[in-house]
């Protein structure tokens, strides 16, 4: 098991999870956010090889356009 | 006309500012793309801080529902020119500057056109189309993109600027298909937030034109305003960017429909001209609302079904495939999407999205 703080919360996910499996298990569509892992935006072609340790800290932001 | 030195003291006196830094305000140029929520903080601020030349470009009309966080628009203003009420409203506050407007979208043709005369772009739009366009445009020419959105209680802020670090794409290369993003009209918004952030986008211009302290270039500001939280994230230039990375593939403007999922031939668009037709001449059709309730408040067309556009596919089974279906929303834009969903879930009769939506049909 792996600890990770997602969006300030403390949470237990699975081991060698990438952020799009993360996105997937939560039914969240990839392009529709912005990703940040350790306080850094992840691109969204990075996202499947990006995989998470314990201690990262990972931020779903909702990818909007409003003005 | 009053002394500049009087004026400006405020300004002045900051060190990172001074005269110098005035006078380069005074005799910058800079652009805002949509005169809305974000847009008219950004125009205040500009105008009061002295911006000498200021764009704006927008299209559209003031509505009623603007005025809740529309700053420059009151009462006596619906259905008027945005842009040409915003120029009359900032000239109050300043007459020593220059105000440009241009009452029309910006598209792939105009863009460069435009936004060249200009050395700071302050995104202000409301849809992926426009902000990719303007990046791609910004990259182009080579000046810095000052780039806000909003979201019911939060915003985020950055400073694209290729020549420095990472441009719109590199931060978000794929544009999401339209429905699946909720717009301001469609999700809500406080209209306080549009004010914030949009007062952070013209504190980055004047920082930019000033030199002054260090830019959101390369990072994200987030503001959670619901519980009161800001967070910055790094954005790196990615060396794969299609736009600014070490092999580009856009070197001019695209089709932003197109990259944005709203492509001609799936847009199966009638206007309200045409829908009236139709329904004068008793012809076989089915309405289909699907806006949200908090858009209901009037019932344009008492005949129509009501569904949601997340349940739409449901309707694959229920619809009569000999009568043609016509999708209404409030902008015309979710409709789209509900034609192409049900066109992808396999549905075979003839369907329509309202153009505009029902905002234009009852104007």
């Amino acid at each position: 098991m792996v600890t990770i703080k997602l969006n300030g919360k403390d949470g237990i996910i699975g081991e060698n999870l990438s952020l799009l499996e993360i996105l997937k298990e939560r039914n969240i569509i990839p392009e529709t956010v912005v990703v940040a892992l350790n306080m850094k935006v992840i691109n969204q072609n990075e996202l499947e090889k990006t995989f998470l340790s314990d201690g990262d800290s990972v931020e779903i932001l909702r990818f909007v356009a409003g003005g | 006309m009053h002394n500049f030195y009087e004026r400006y003291k405020s300004h002045i006196l900051l060190e990172e500012i001074g005269i110098s830094g005035q006078e380069c305000i005074k005799s910058s140029r800079v652009i805002i793309v949509g005169a809305g929520g974000l847009g008219c903080p950004v125009a205040v601020y500009l105008a009061s801080a002295g911006v000498g030349n200021i764009g704006i470009i927008d299209f559209d009309n003031v509505d009623v529902s603007n005025l809740q966080r529309q700053i420059l628009y009151g009462d006596k203003d619906v259905g008027k020119s945005k842009v040409e009420i915003a120029k009359e409203k900032i000239e109050r506050l300043n007459s020593e500057i220059k105000v440009i407007t241009y009452n029309e979208k910006l598209t792939s043709l105009n863009a460069l056109e435009v936004l060249k005369n200009y050395d700071v772009v302050v995104d202000a739009a409301d849809n992926f189309q426009t902000r990719y366009l303007v990046n791609d445009a910004c990259a182009i020419i080579g000046i810095p993109d000052v780039w806000a959105s909003v979201y019911r209680f939060e915003g985020q802020v950055s400073v694209f600027d290729v020549k420095k670090c990472a441009c719109y794409r590199c931060f978000h290369p794929v544009s999401p298909k339209p429905g699946n993003v909720p717009s301001c009209g469609e999700s809500g918004i406080v209209g306080a937030i549009t004010g914030i952030i949009g007062s952070i986008q013209a504190c980055e211009v004047i920082k930019i034109i000033t030199g002054a302290g260090n830019s959101l270039i390369g990072r994200l500001l987030y503001l959670d305003a619901l519980n009161m939280v800001a967070k910055e994230f790094k954005i790196a230039k990615d060396s794969k960017c299609v736009l600014c990375g070490k092999n580009p593939s856009i070197k001019e403007l695209i089709d932003y429909d197109e990259f944005c999922h709203i492509s001609e031939s799936s847009k199966n668009e009638i206007t309200s001209d045409e829908l009236n037709i139709k329904i004068k001449n008793n012809k076989n059709i089915q309405l289909i609302d699907i806006r949200e309730e908090n858009d209901k408040n009037d019932l344009v067309f008492p005949q129509a079904a009501t569904i949601s556009l997340k349940n739409i596919v449901f309707l694959k089974d229920k619809l009569n495939k000999n009568f043609d279906a016509i999708f209404v929303c409030k902008y015309g834009y979710k409709s789209i999407y509900a034609v192409q969903l049900l066109k992808e879930s396999g549905y075979k009769g003839k369907m329509y999205s309202l153009k505009g939506g029902t905002l234009k049909y009852l104007k």
